[in-house]
């Protein structure tokens, strides 16, 4: 993260920063306040400068997001500084949750930035006892591999007394939380359109 | 007048931490003992009906007060302040006699800005030192009329200036456990509920717009509020319990450091009041004199 500009020449900077701004406080922006009464009674501020500048004050944002975990959809706020994320926490102007969030839900700052968190595909081959990394467009062709050939296989097209059917019962798709609604779409039109109809979601209270 | 146990310990540990403030403090002392002496508790307000919704309670409203009560609390300030007070504040020493108290109440309690300006001049003072003294002067008036109209006051207030007296918000509190986000007033002591993330000054709520300034030390629970739209910001300070009406002014000076970070950054509070009152003061006294004499019994003649 950038830093701020180094304290050396602070005292100057002080100098600079009473005369410049908190002169040109107007006659209502200084009156009922502490400062524009320090200022307009001219008492030094340049120690409350120097002491505002050893604050490395930085830059944050907030920004309203939705707890990726459960159906509830508790607000959250993600607070970033110069961009990266810095804190996760409940958003109090959700009317869903009123920035409170569950054990797991307070810990969704670790979703992004824990170290342990798997960021490469990891493939186990059947019978093997390491784990293989392997590149994601690998493993989508994979993925895409054996359902097309489990859903070529088991797809059964009618009954046995020629009724159409049109469904394969050997593919099961769970889903978890962090699909969002969009997402969801996509999958039932996917799978339905294979022909499984086995599909669920864990997102539900 | 005594100033009470809790604002004296804080009083204290300013004057510790920042002992080039010394010359505020003692005013700030002598404020706050004024805010708790209860003479002031004689003033009689009287509210406009008529005002509108987006009104604070004091607009237009005549408040009986104790003239001499009144020159007293003025003169006794003014000749502290030139007394105690950093460069500028030599001019109002000689302003104290030349300066009407009663109408000065009136202009601060107000907010007239112009008025002050005028005041300033006819009184030979520098008019922002004159500012810097009319917050404090209007405050033992102002807490009063809290404590008096503490019934009166809107359940619901959805704009930024206090509901009382019309002035900005010295600073928010996110307070309790179940945090809300209560906006509070330096002068009336005024504590009323802020809509999360939206600008108290131009009602901005577009997220991309609104930041904090957020030290390494203190994060979020000491920081400052900034709106990209109006230029505007608020310190907030995260509490367990609402501060004390008269210790409001004690908090936003412990706080003067995050003003300073927010002004070296370029954001600034509004430029004028956020409502002005218009409040009339009407010498107390003369009121009552001239107020129907509702307990006299005409006994009929035998």
């Amino acid at each position: 993260m950038a830093e701020l500009p180094a304290l050396a020449g602070a005292e100057e900077r002080a100098m600079d920063v009473t005369r410049r701004d908190f002169f040109r406080l107007s006659a209502s922006a200084a009156a009922g306040t502490a400062v524009g009464g320090l200022a307009g009674l001219g008492v030094d501020l340049s120690p409350a400068v120097a002491r505002a500048q050893a604050l490395r004050i930085k830059d944050a944002k907030a920004v309203p997001s939705v707890c990726p975990y459960c159906a509830v959809g508790c607000g959250t706020l993600v607070h970033t500084v110069e961009g990266t994320i810095v804190n996760i926490e409940g958003d109090p102007k959700s009317p869903v949750s009123e920035g409170t969030l569950c054990p797991k839900g307070a810990a969704t700052y670790q979703l992004h930035v824990n170290p342990n968190r798997a960021t490469r595909v990891l493939h186990r081959a059947p019978g093997a006892t390491e784990w293989e990394v392997w590149d994601l467009e690998r493993a989508l062709d994979r993925a895409a591999e054996l359902v097309k050939k489990t859903r070529d296989e088991t797809f059964v097209e009618r009954t046995a007394d020629g009724r159409p059917l049109n469904h394969t019962l050997a593919i099961f798709s769970l889903g978890g939380a962090t699909m969002d609604n969009e997402w969801n779409h996509v999958q039932q039109k996917l799978l339905r359109g294979l022909g499984v109809v086995a599909i669920e979601n864990q997102a539900r209270i | 007048m005594r100033v009470p146990e809790h604002a004296r310990q804080r009083l204290e540990r300013l004057g510790r931490g920042t002992p080039e403030w010394r010359s505020w403090l003692r005013l700030l002392e002598a404020t706050i003992a004024a805010v708790n002496d209860s003479a002031w508790d004689t003033i009689a307000p009287q509210l406009d009906p008529a005002r509108p919704e987006t009104a604070p309670i004091l607009a237009g409203a005549e408040i009986a007060v104790d003239r001499s009560l009144g020159r007293r609390w003025v003169r006794r300030l003014l000749e502290a302040a030139a007394r105690e007070g950093g460069r500028a504040a030599g001019s109002l020493g000689p302003a104290a006699s030349a300066l009407d108290p009663h109408e000065f109440l009136q202009v601060v309690v107000g907010q007239d800005t112009d008025a002050l300006t005028r005041l300033a001049a006819g009184a030979g003072a520098d008019p922002k030192a004159l500012a810097a003294l009319g917050g404090l002067a209007a405050m033992p008036l102002l807490q009063a009329c809290a404590r008096r109209l503490a019934d009166q006051l809107p359940e619901a207030w959805s704009y930024g200036y206090c509901p009382l007296c019309g002035a900005w918000p010295a600073l928010t509190e996110v307070r309790g456990l179940s945090p809300s986000r209560r906006l509070r007033c330096a002068r009336c002591g005024g504590d009323w509920r802020a809509e999360w993330r939206s600008c108290v000054y131009c009602g901005e709520t577009d997220h991309a717009r609104l930041g904090s300034l957020v030290s390494d030390s203190h994060g979020e629970t000491r920081k400052v509020d900034t709106c990209a739209a109006c230029r505007g910001y608020l310190k907030t300070v995260t509490t367990l319990a609402p501060s004390p009406a008269d210790t409001v002014a004690l908090e936003d000076l412990g706080t003067v450091d995050l003003d300073v970070a927010a002004l070296e950054r370029g954001y600034a509070r509004p430029d004028r009041p956020g409502y002005i009152v218009h409040a009339r003061l009407v010498d107390g006294r003369t009121r009552l004199a001239r107020a129907p004499r509702w307990h006299r019994v005409v006994r009929p003649r035998p």
